[in-house]
């Protein structure tokens, strides 16, 4: 397996707990968040319609669309909440004291 | 229930296609016959009051399920057939050429029917259309193409998105209110006049407390007349003046009703072998301690899950604080909550910048939302509503308010742990 590439990077300093960031990729819009002090990168754009997910209202783990109240879990990915069905793709994420690099 | 067990679902829309998946998501290996009147598979009705209005939609785009799925998912579709009666005795129901289909289990996903106006008539070349069928955009459309004048009679959310499709194609547009404000009903009078203003602005004749009389085609146009003797002619008639629930079958078929097929918060009916989802369903919701029916996207389909779940043996009450969005004259509009019975208004926000919400509330719980470009505060909003928080008016009018944080209070549930 070859190490994980960077596609993306976001300032640290953008970063607020319970916000999201979207950040342009190779891979498409990624959003990264920060809950409890752990960053985490998922597709921006909901699965179920064109939705930038990083408007949307993170609450716990859990990020609600704002355009239709589908809901995804951003630890798996996974869709908890009707209309979302599929899931999101997550992103690795590292970081250094400036910025926080989103990898796939 | 057996595996050779029957699943009846009449009406093809959303509810019924939703409530299909769930049961067969559930594990359910019967049978699945689900009976509609329209030739469509189930599709998804906002975008046609949207989108399709101004431009021929690809239907793959609108379908809720690829016609492959009910093949796949062994669900057998009977389109383009209307049930006509159901024999709750012999449990079955009825098509209109005499054909009976047996079930087990029945579910009522029939829907709702667009109310008319005295002058519509049901022919392809009538000048005053209704808006609720897949059929009824498309032969919309095709009016709109060449129209340069329509009245849309009724400010309802149909009323202002048909409003905003006519204007983009370059048509005068009219619209007659009966009330003394487009949705003052539902959104009270300070959100009605904000919203009367905003389309004012945009171009829309706004007309309001007409009551009109009579609807009239003569040559290539209609006239429309009200109560107190005012005249409108155009090009084009759109009745937005809202729908009613298709429950005949149910109450021919000796269900109770009343505004809907009355059903419990497990969505069942007064028979126990019987259920409705969506549209038709006026439900008895428990977080308010009252039945509703809302005619919302979000609730056919996750009403449809929860009732096919129940028909299957969950018991599991269905509660959801109705939620809903509009896409029109280029912003997003959400509400959430009803209004009925709010006794204080708050708004947030700069109406001229098109950005701005009104929380409606009611002893110091917020009751209801509305926003404009403004979907947080909705999210915000409804679980504010869910959680029965209390809320001080002055701390939500203030605009430093992080209304985020009015969560965390009165013992706020958190996924966080």
């Amino acid at each position: 397996m070859s190490a994980p590439k960077e596609i993306a990077r976001c300032p640290l300093a953008e970063l607020r707990s319970g916000e999201g960031v979207r950040v342009p990729s190779e891979a498409g819009p990624v959003a990264v968040f920060l809950v409890d002090g752990e960053v985490l990168a998922v597709q921006d754009t909901c699965t179920h319609e064109d939705a930038s997910l990083a408007d949307g209202f993170l609450e716990g783990h859990v990020i609600e669309c704002p355009l239709h109240g589908g809901q995804f879990d951003l630890r798996s990915g996974a869709a908890v909440c009707l209309p979302a069905q599929h899931p999101l793709r997550r992103f690795g994420t590292r970081s250094d004291s400036e910025f926080v690099y989103v990898t796939a | 229930m057996s595996a050779g067990e029957v699943i009846a679902i009449v009406g093809a829309g959303l509810a019924g296609a939703r409530a299909a998946e769930s049961l067969r998501g559930q594990g359910f290996t019967g049978s699945i016959v689900m009976f509609g009147e329209e030739p469509t598979a189930p599709y998804h009705r906002p975008p046609l009051s949207k989108s399709v209005l101004t431009e021929e939609p690809d239907l793959a785009t609108l379908l809720v399920h690829p016609e492959s799925w009910y093949r796949d998912h062994d669900v057998e579709l009977r389109l383009g057939c209307r049930i006509t009666g159901v024999d709750l005795h012999d449990r079955c129901v009825q098509d209109a050429r005499g054909n009976r289909f047996p079930f087990g289990k029945l579910i009522l996903t029939t829907g709702a029917a667009a109310r008319g106006l005295d002058g519509c008539r049901d022919d392809p070349e009538s000048r005053v259309l209704v808006l609720r069928t897949l059929a009824d955009a498309s032969r919309l459309r095709a009016r709109l193409a060449t129209a340069r004048s329509v009245l849309v009679v009724g400010g309802g959310f149909i009323g202002a998105e048909v409003a905003s499709g006519a204007v983009g194609l370059g048509c005068s547009v009219t619209m007659l209110e009966a009330a003394e404000g487009p949705f003052s009903r539902s959104l009270g009078t300070v959100t009605s006049k904000i919203l009367a203003d905003f389309y004012r602005g945009l171009g829309v004749d706004v007309v309001t407390s007409v009551h009109v009389t009579s609807v009239r085609e003569s040559g290539a146009g209609v006239a429309v007349t009200a109560e107190d003797g005012r005249r409108w002619e155009a090009d084009l008639v759109v009745a937005g003046v809202g729908a009613v629930p298709a429950d005949h079958l149910a109450a021919d078929g000796g269900l109770a009703t009343g505004n809907g097929v009355l059903v419990d918060a497990r969505g069942c009916t007064s028979v126990p072998f019987v259920f409705a989802a969506g549209d038709v369903a006026n439900r008895f919701e428990p977080a308010l301690g009252r039945h509703i029916r809302p005619e919302h996207w979000q609730n056919a389909q996750n009403h449809a899950v929860a009732v096919a779940r129940n028909v299957l043996g969950a018991d599991q009450p269905f509660s959801e604080v109705p939620w809903f969005w509009s896409d029109q004259f280029s912003v997003n509009l959400q509400m959430v909550g009803s209004s009925q019975g709010a006794d204080d208004v708050v708004l947030r926000g700069a109406p001229d910048d098109r950005r701005f919400s009104v929380f409606y509330l009611s002893r110091s719980r917020v009751v209801a939302a509305f926003s404009m470009n403004n979907a947080r505060d909705i999210a915000v909003a409804k679980r504010l509503i869910g959680r029965r928080t209390v809320v001080d008016a002055a701390t939500l009018a203030h605009e430093g308010t992080d209304l985020k944080s009015l969560l965390s209070q009165d013992g706020g549930k958190s996924h966080d742990q």
